[in-house]
């Protein structure tokens, strides 16, 4: 049964192309010191050898050096492996608001930055934030649902309220409060507040589902046997949950990626210095040309239709 | 149906409750200024002690065993003033500050004092009866002050009582004489209270059209005596020069009333259940919740309150949300219902494929380019701001309807050969119309966020351009005013969103209300 559905799952165009698209951006994400950075993949220098030392942070040069004056520093007895892309996600350029080159493949933004190497980086950025905010918020969701469906009286009375109470904050005001009150921004934070946001409200499809669940006969027939409430939602009825969950999740990701792209625009997202798609969008504030929001856009526009269409696909996988 | 409506409107206060223990909470993370090594070293003992007084840090959090008022500070001073050291010094200080509203709970005890200290506190009283205007120089001979003082309670015992007070007071705002004047500066501290009452009175709106006040020049004359005498008092430096505008002199009272929520249990004496109300009013929470309900949750870094800055700039965020929101909810249930009636894959798809662009395009990037494009203006912004909440109500109606649409009463008039745009707009719509603008009630705090971003792209100065800069300069204040008073509307609105739908669907009655909670 469940083979079958996995079956039709991959046979259904948009959870392929999605699986596709997103795999292909997580390539990007995951690679970006293989394709974009300043110091090689590969260096043997002074006969010491070296690693992605972008990863290890052992350069053997000063701080920030950029590609040209590590290949100018390079002995006869030197050798380097040069990622694609010779330039960091952070290294400034007097070469300012250049247009597409051989050099900068994407032109570069007001700082004279690789836009290219910019948008690998905050791929990596936003992907994962928007996997981890999934996750955890899926998680934390799950557990407040299936706690408050099963067990009700009071715990679904302080679940309830929990969630009524995390709902009715706009998670922008909520966010600019967070960061107010930080001596400096971090991640952590915006984290825990997009995840409770996102949380609470699979809480409350998890709760319905769970009830609706525990009025099925399998769920009656184990309480027959003596089984208790939370052994009944844990064990029998969340195997009903997965799907419904894996779409969560999937919207969960779209959005948190979205409102992360806001927040970042509103100069209250991921710290200054991380590269991210919102960021790089809030770019034209410095007077960059419109043109500077389209690799961002087509990143994201990417993602969130990959996202969607994946989360559609799962639902007709698994309807019934 | 009534008793749940009850029952519902009744949850708002636990709600309420608990949003403010949530800002609360969020708000004791500030860092506590006698822990930022920063200010450490700039400031001294005494401004750090304001500092922390005035985000009520030197209260208990929840609940306050020893409530101190005047009479527990007269307490702490006398104890202090017999052990004749350092503290001692401190001590008489603190009961110049403190000034004639410890004077009923002083002089009486005077004689029963040790005879060392007795002459140490009426030394150290001296400048209170120098501000009080009374013969200084007795108060100032060691041989003298004791009786002078004694004799001056004798005397003056029945003119420190409330009602005493209040009359001084009000015939000093009313007049301005010798006499009157002298009445007041003779009760110091102790006509405080009276004086923030008569403050609060005058510069209330109502009294402003009051008749009595006639020409507001006197009103606002009242006011500059009031605030003089109290700066008197209290020695502080924060005076309306003669001649100020009504705004001058409304900030200047917003100040004043900030001062007193913070500094009033000084000058007050608890008596009867006062006393245990102070249990739970002596706290940070309820003096925080205080000035966020009285004074309109401070006034944060700026000068002018939350509220008012609120006031000014809301309408326009306002504006551009709600009829962002109302385009977005219209153009989607035509466009749902045109898809229903054509009923077509081609239109299906297209409605699909519009949906996910809109879902997939984030605001930020369709503001940008709009404003790059066509340059700043109000409409554009609300049509970027309504293409970017469309999808939801798009798809929700779309699925409403289809699910309407296979229902039995559908297929009876489809039955009695009724065609499908009348049996769409006759019988399906009434049934999804509520259901989506419930969803309506719910989008608002989403929308909020995606109204911010329209409004930065564009340069409009409303209320997300305000907490943008708030956030920058720490100003924490306008964020739990804000939080708090959206909190409140999106309560608000879920609550009649629910009643709306319940009184178009009589089905949906209680058992339905009470699972609604959960379930949208």
């Amino acid at each position: 049964m469940k083979r079958r559905r996995l079956h039709r799952l991959f046979g259904l165009f948009g959870w392929r192309i999605g699986l596709v698209v997103l795999a292909a951006l997580g390539f990007f994400g995951i690679f970006a010191e293989w394709l974009a950075a300043d110091v090689p993949v590969f260096l043997e220098y002074k006969g010491e050898s070296y690693v992605l030392p972008a990863l290890t942070q052992r350069v053997p040069f000063r701080e920030g050096a950029r590609s040209d004056e590590i290949a100018a520093a390079l002995g006869p007895g030197d050798r380097a492996v040069w990622p694609l892309l010779r330039w960091g996600p952070t290294t400034e350029t007097t070469n300012r608001m250049a247009g597409a080159s051989g050099d900068h493949p994407l032109g570069t933004d007001a700082f004279g930055r690789d836009v290219l190497a910019r948008i690998l980086y905050a791929t990596r950025s936003s992907l994962a934030l928007g996997a981890v905010i999934a996750v955890t918020s899926v998680l934390l969701g799950f557990v407040l649902g299936c706690f408050s469906g099963a067990l009700g009286g009071v715990f679904q009375g302080l679940i309830e309220r929990f969630v009524e109470i995390v709902s009715v904050f706009p998670a922008v005001i909520a966010i600019a409060l967070v960061r107010a009150l930080e001596q400096r921004p971090s991640l952590t934070s915006l984290l825990i507040v997009v995840t409770a946001i996102q949380g609470a409200s699979v809480a409350r499809l998890t709760h319905v589902l769970v009830i609706r669940n525990l009025a099925e006969e399998f769920a009656v027939s184990a309480k027959a046997m003596g089984a208790s409430p939370l052994r009944i939602a844990f064990r029998h009825v969340t195997p009903h949950l997965v799907a419904p969950l894996a779409v969560a999740a999937v919207f969960a990701m779209a959005s948190a990626v979205l409102i992360e792209t806001s927040l970042t625009f509103l100069d209250l997202g991921v710290p200054p210095k991380v590269a991210t798609w919102g960021e790089m969008l809030g770019e034209v504030r410095w007077g960059a040309g419109p043109w500077i929001i389209f690799p961002p856009l087509v990143a994201l526009t990417f993602t969130i239709g990959a996202l969607y269409a994946m989360a559609d696909a799962l639902r007709r996988a698994f309807a019934t | 149906m009534l008793r749940h409506a009850l029952r519902r409107l009744l949850w708002i206060v636990p709600i309420l409750i608990g949003v403010t223990l949530a800002s609360f909470a969020v708000l004791s993370y500030l860092p506590d200024p006698a822990d930022d090594p920063a200010l450490l070293g700039t400031l001294t003992a005494d401004q750090l002690a304001s500092l922390r007084r005035a985000r009520f840090l030197d209260l208990p959090r929840f609940f306050n065993t020893r409530p101190l008022d005047v009479a527990g500070r007269v307490e702490q001073a006398l104890l202090r003033i017999g052990s004749g050291d350092a503290r001692a010094e401190q001590a008489g200080a603190e009961l110049v500050r403190l000034g004639g509203a410890a004077l009923p709970h002083l002089l009486p005890r005077l004689d029963a004092l040790p005879p060392a200290s007795r002459a140490r506190v009426a030394i150290a009283l001296a400048p209170v009866a120098e501000r009080m205007g009374i013969a200084a120089d007795q108060a100032l001979d060691p041989q003298r002050t004791v009786p002078f003082w004694n004799r001056f309670w004798t005397d003056r015992a029945p003119d420190f009582r409330p009602a005493n007070a209040r009359r001084a007071v009000r015939r000093f705002a009313q007049h301005a004489s010798a006499t009157r004047e002298k009445d007041v500066f003779e009760l110091d501290t102790y006509a405080l209270e009276q004086i923030m009452l008569h403050i609060d009175e005058l510069s209330s709106p109502s009294s402003s059209s009051a008749p009595e006040w006639g020409a507001p020049g006197v009103r606002l004359g009242a006011i500059e005596r009031l605030i003089g005498a109290a700066a008197r008092v209290t020695g502080r430096e924060d005076k309306l020069a003669h001649g100020a505008t009504e705004r001058e002199a409304q900030l200047a009272v917003h100040r004043w009333r900030d001062w007193w929520l913070v500094h009033q249990a000084d000058f007050k004496a608890n008596q009867g259940t006062s006393r245990f109300l102070a249990m739970l009013t002596e706290t940070q929470y309820a003096r925080w919740a205080e000035r966020a309900l009285l004074a309109g949750f401070g006034s944060g870094t700026e000068s002018a309150g939350v509220l008012d800055r609120m006031q000014e700039r809301a309408p326009l965020t306002l504006l551009l949300m709600a009829s962002a929101l109302m385009f977005a909810y219209l153009a989607a249930i035509a466009l749902a219902m045109v898809a229903a009636i054509r009923a077509s894959p081609r239109v299906e798809w297209g409605i699909l494929g519009a949906s996910l662009t809109a879902l997939a395009t984030p605001t930020a990037c369709l503001a940008v380019w709009a404003m790059r494009a066509a340059g700043p203006a109000l409409g554009l912004a609300i049509l970027v701001l309504t293409l970017s909440i469309i999808a939801a109500p798009l798809t929700h109606t779309r699925t409403l309807l289809a699910e309407i649409l296979r229902s039995d009463y559908i297929r009876t008039a489809l039955s009695l050969g009724y065609g499908p745009a009348r049996i769409v707009l006759g019988h399906a719509l009434r049934g999804a119309l509520l259901p989506v603008l419930a969803l309506a009630g719910t989008e608002m705090p989403l929308a909020l966020g995606t109204t911010f971003v329209v409004e930065k792209a564009f340069g409009i100065a409303g209320l997300g351009e305000e907490t943008v800069r708030a956030v920058q300069t720490h100003d924490v204040a306008w964020l739990v005013g804000l939080a708090f008073i959206t909190a409140l509307t999106v309560t608000v609105t879920s609550i009649a969103a629910d009643f709306a739908v319940a009184a178009a669907d009589p089905r949906l009655t209680v058992a339905a209300l009470r699972h609604r909670r959960m379930s949208t």
